[in-house]
C-alpha cells in the first residue's frame, strides 16, 4: 500500500501523542483512529484504494461485511497499528491494565506452566505489538525474535537492555545474516526457549530461502518463514498463537489461543508446510471475523515465492 | 588397541557428521581448511543440524558466539578440541591405526 505522508504522519502523531495520552486511553485510541477515518475522507486516492482491498478481501473471504463501513474503520486503525504501543508510553499500570481486555491467560499459564519455555506466534494482525508490551508490563520472561522494532515505546526499550548470553539484544534478527550468523541465532532463540523463557516470532513473514514453507493466504500462494516450526520442533516448546484487535470502543483485546506442540518431524525439511498452514488458517480467519484490523494484508497482491 | 592423537582423525569424524546431515556426496573431499558455505554449500539449517550432531556426539556445547564465526572445518575441529581434550584421542585397532596413517 502506498505510504503517502507516512514521515510526517510520524512526525505528527508523535507530537499530539502526549496530549492525547491525557485523555481516557479508550477515547484517545478512538481519536488517533479518528485522523485515520478523515484523511479516508479528505483524499479520495486513498479511499479508493481501501476500497479497492476491502471489495477484494471480502470476495476472498465470502465476508458478508458492507466494504464502505470497514474501509473507513481500516483506515482509522492503520492509524492505530503504526502507533505500535506508544499510546500506552508512560501510563500507569492501572490505565494500561484498563485499556487492554485479555482472553486466554489461562492458556498461556498453562503452557509456561510445563517447564519447556513457549513460542508465542505473533502476527502483524491488528494492534501487532501491544501483547509485547501487555507481557512486558505483565513481567513475562519474554524475548523478542524478530527485527530490532522501530517507532516503541521507551517503556519497550528499556526491556531490551539487558545482559548475557540470552540478552534480547543479541536476539534481533537482521536479513542480512550469513549462513553462521543465521545458524548461531536459530540456536539462541532454542536455548532461550530451553531456559523457560517466551519467545515472541511472528509467523506470517514472507521470506525466501530454506527456512521458509508455502502457505495459501487470501486466496494465493506466498512463501513464509517456518523458522517458528523448526524451533518449536527443536526445543518441543508449546506455541501459543495471539491476536490483538482494537475493539469499536477503543480498547486493545488480546487473545491468546490454546497451545500445541509441533512434532520433531516437522523440522525436517518440508515437513513444517501444514504447521504454516495452520497458523496462516487461524490468521485469515482471524481477518474474515474481523476485517478492520487487517491492517495491510488486503493490500498483498504480489505473491512473494521464490 | 592403541592411543593416539590425532586432529586428521577428528577431522575426519567431523567430516562423517557434515557429510550425513548436509547430504554431500562422498566424493566431495571434507579437509580442515574446507569452507562450509563457499565449497560445501552448507546453510544456516544445516549448520544448526550439524553443530546440534556434534553437541550429541562429543558431549559438548558449542556457545552461539563461538558458532557466528565458524567458516572452516578446521574452526569447528577446534571448537570441539577446546571443548573435549579427548576428542582428538582415538582408541584405533591397528588396521585403523593404518588408515589414519
Amino acid at each position: 500500500m502506498e505510504r503517502r505522508g507516512l514521515n510526517f504522519r510520524k512526525r505528527f502523531l508523535r507530537a499530539v501523542l502526549p496530549f492525547i495520552r491525557t485523555l481516557p486511553l479508550p477515547v484517545a485510541a478512538r481519536f488517533l483512529s479518528g485522523f485515520g477515518r478523515l484523511e479516508y475522507r479528505l483524499f479520495p486516492r486513498l479511499r479508493r484504494s481501501f476500497r479497492d482491498a476491502v471489495a477484494h478481501g471480502r470476495s476472498i473471504l465470502d465476508g458478508g461485511w458492507d466494504v464502505s463501513v470497514v474501509s473507513r474503520e481500516l483506515a482509522g486503525n492503520h492509524i492505530l497499528w503504526r502507533t505500535r504501543d506508544l499510546l500506552l508510553d508512560g501510563v500507569s499500570e492501572a490505565r494500561a491494565r484498563e485499556m487492554c481486555i485479555v482472553t486466554g491467560r489461562d492458556d498461556l499459564d498453562a503452557a509456561l506452566g510445563l517447564g519447556r519455555g513457549c513460542i508465542m506466534l505473533a502476527n502483524h494482525f491488528g494492534a501487532h505489538m501491544l501483547p509485547a508490551h501487555w507481557l512486558l508490563r505483565e513481567d513475562f520472561p519474554l524475548r523478542l525474535y524478530m527485527e530490532r522494532p522501530r517507532h516503541i515505546s521507551r517503556f519497550m526499550l528499556e526491556h531490551f537492555r539487558s545482559d548475557g548470553p540470552l540478552s534480547q539484544d543479541k536476539l534481533f534478527v537482521s536479513r542480512q545474516s550469513d549462513a553462521s550468523d543465521s545458524a548461531s541465532s536459530i540456536l539462541r532463540a532454542a536455548r532461550t526457549i530451553k531456559s523457560g523463557m517466551l519467545l515472541y516470532i511472528a509467523g506470517d513473514v514472507r521470506w525466501s530461502g530454506r527456512l521458509t514453507e508455502k502457505a495459501r493466504f487470501l486466496g494465493q500462494t506466498f512463501q513464509f518463514s517456518s523458522t517458528w516450526v523448526v524451533l518449536a520442533a527443536m526445543t518441543q516448546a508449546p506455541v501459543v498463537i495471539e491476536f490483538c484487535r482494537m475493539e469499536p470502543d477503543g480498547r486493545y483485546h488480546i487473545e491468546f489461543l490454546p497451545a500445541f506442540i509441533v512434532p520433531k518431524e516437522a523440522a525436517i525439511e518440508g515437513q513444517g508446510g501444514p504447521w504454516v498452514q495452520r497458523f496462516i488458517d487461524a490468521l485469515e480467519d482471524q481477518i474474515r471475523r474481523y476485517p478492520t484490523c487487517s491492517n495491510d494484508y488486503f493490500f498483498w497482491r504480489k505473491p512473494l515465492v521464490a | 588397541m592403541t592411543t593416539i592423537t590425532n586432529e586428521s582423525v577428528l577431522i575426519a569424524r567431523l567430516a562423517g557428521i557434515i557429510r550425513r546431515v548436509a547430504k554431500l556426496k562422498p566424493e566431495i573431499p571434507i579437509r580442515s581448511e574446507t569452507r562450509l558455505v563457499d565449497d560445501l554449500g552448507i546453510d544456516s539449517l544445516d549448520l544448526v543440524a550439524i553443530i546440534l550432531q556434534i553437541h550429541e556426539d562429543f558431549d559438548i556445547v558449542i556457545d552461539e558466539d563461538a558458532v557466528q564465526h565458524l567458516r572452516i572445518v578446521g574452526d569447528l575441529a577446534a571448537q570441539v578440541a577446546e571443548r573435549s581434550p579427548q576428542a582428538t584421542e582415538v582408541n584405533l585397532v591397528p588396521e585403523q591405526k593404518r588408515a589414519a596413517g
